[in-house]
């Protein structure tokens, strides 16, 4: 069910922003070109430094505008993509399922560098196991991942960007605990609009309307 | 013009140099008006000042001299293949020719300085080199671009950019933010009361020398100046890009900036005219300023 939504940001509720970390390569602009254009491109440049997309959202009756930040995932940028960090209330750590070094870069530095740089203390933090369509390519089980997710008080989602796989419900999933999570949205609100916290608890679910 | 510059050249690039040291002023200006397609490639190999590199050699001799570079950067370069100029009909096939030559110029460089390896970015520098020239050149291209020309007038090279921690990075970006204020001030300000800083937008300007995001007819005008001029012509550029779109620029918000400044965007807030771009971006003087504010970084 699409609507229409007016280009402004009067009807906005909540505006957050998302994170996307891990390794070179293991799909974070995919994802985030599949989330927002809801397309797939084998044809895109590697991030160097940081890109954004905008995408609003309707949850329960809550209208959410998010703002992901892509960044490069190679080790030399780090210091310049721990800026990066600042106010993010949402988090997602992405790994490659037939690279199994990229899921170790992880918990070896990735979780690492959001315990040093993440100013949002309850920052929601989701692990997504990208390019499950590669078959017989796959190294990572689904066990390793959410063990792992599990192990760092993660959600957990395998996706796959080129075949359309979950991407839209990790985004979701993600929000929906954003938004269940009250100290998160205590700056969130759009045109220091009243927020009404209270409402969240009535649910219709998850839909998207109109990208702008 | 393409005579004069075949007559300024001379057999195999071997008269430049002395042209140079007679007629820096008119060299100078020949290169600002841009160099004709046909000498491109042999005229950033010698305003580079590769020559004056060590020469001889080349990617393919070293292999004993150096050590190679470890899986990790080699595994990184090549997963970068596919995602430098992807949509360039030279480079768009896997394993293709220019393909090949982009991982044996990335690979050497990465050997030839350790202490930078490979970053991403430098593809994207040794691409537009290779579209002009076999991969022998391309390289020591590249790494007198590294390490910086000797007519530079400021004697720093793309090296610093890559460096670890990358300093040179984010002295650059400071430096940038505060030449924005001289030149564009009420769109600074607009743009850091929006929270707009330099690291958003512009780490690739400055680490790909602009290949990421400019069109090549501009891209292609703007490295004529910058390998004869060095890296001071990308604060230029960027700034000249800045204060031709300010009034376009002023009434946005945060989004609305990082979107109409992105990459895939950039090109819509250029000066039709790649020369019109050139000669903007000449008039802003940055050198002095440039000085003072690494100055005040390391402080």
């Amino acid at each position: 069910m699409a609507v229409e939504l007016q280009a402004t940001d009067s009807v906005i509720d909540f505006t957050i922003k998302i994170l996307l970390l891990g390794d070179s390569g293991v799909g974070k602009t995919s994802l985030l070109t599949r989330f927002a254009h809801d397309s797939f491109d084998e044809k895109v440049a590697s991030t160097i430094g940081v890109d954004f997309a905008v995408k609003k959202l309707s949850v329960y009756d809550k209208r959410v505008k998010l703002t992901v930040w892509d960044t490069a995932g190679q080790e030399k940028f780090r210091t310049l993509t721990s800026t990066f960090y600042r106010g993010a209330k949402g988090i997602i750590l992405v790994y490659d399922v037939s690279r199994p070094d990229t899921l170790r870069h992880l918990e070896e530095q990735w979780m690492r560098e959001l315990e040093l740089y993440g100013t949002e203390a309850d920052a929601v933090r989701m692990v997504v196991a990208n390019k499950v369509d590669v078959g017989d390519a796959r190294r990572v089980s689904w066990h390793e991942g959410s063990d792992f997710a599990r192990r760092h008080g993660c959600l957990f989602v395998e996706t796959s960007a080129k075949t359309n796989i979950a991407v839209a419900n990790a985004f979701e999933e993600l929000v929906l605990k954003i938004l269940e999570t009250p100290s998160l949205l205590e700056d969130a609100g759009a045109h220091s609009g009243t927020v009404r916290l209270d409402s969240l608890q009535s649910g219709y679910g998850v839909y998207d309307y109109c990208y702008c | 013009r393409e005579r004069k510059w075949g007559k300024m050249l001379g057999r195999g690039g071997a008269a430049l140099d002395g042209y140079r040291r007679r007629r820096p002023e008119r060299l100078k200006r020949r290169v600002r008006k841009g160099i004709p397609e046909s000498w491109r490639g042999l005229a950033w190999l010698e305003l580079s000042g590769r020559s004056c590199s060590g020469g001889g050699g080349g990617p393919n001799a070293r292999h004993g001299t150096y050590c190679a570079p470890s899986t990790a950067v080699v595994m990184c370069i090549m997963r970068d293949l596919n995602r430098t100029f992807p949509n360039h009909v030279a480079f768009m096939r896997r394993q293709g020719v220019l393909q090949k030559a982009l991982f044996s110029v990335l690979w050497a460089s990465a050997a030839y300085r350790p202490s930078v390896g490979y970053v991403q970015g430098m593809g994207f520098l040794a691409a537009v080199l290779l579209l002009y020239m076999p991969d022998e050149d391309a390289f020591w291209t590249l790494q007198a671009l590294m390490q910086g020309s000797p007519s530079w007038p400021e004697r720093w090279g793309m090296e610093q950019l890559y460096s670890a921690g990358m300093p040179g990075l984010r002295c650059s970006l400071f430096q940038f933010s505060r030449l924005l204020r001289d030149v564009a001030p009420r769109l600074a300000a607009r743009m850091e009361r929006e929270g707009v800083e330099p690291e958003l937008y512009g780490t690739h300007w400055f680490n790909t020398a602009f290949a990421y995001t400019l069109p090549f007819p501009h891209l292609l005008r703007v490295w004529d100046v910058f390998v004869a001029e060095g890296p001071k012509t990308l604060f230029r550029v960027g700034l000249a890009v800045l204060q031709y779109a300010e009034a376009r620029l002023l009434g946005l918000r945060f989004e609305g900036l990082v979107a109409a400044l992105s990459a895939a965007r950039l090109a819509e807030l250029l000066p039709a005219e790649p020369g019109d771009l050139i000669q903007r971006a000449l008039r802003i003087p940055v050198s002095r300023r440039l000085r003072e504010l690494a100055a005040e970084w390391q402080k």
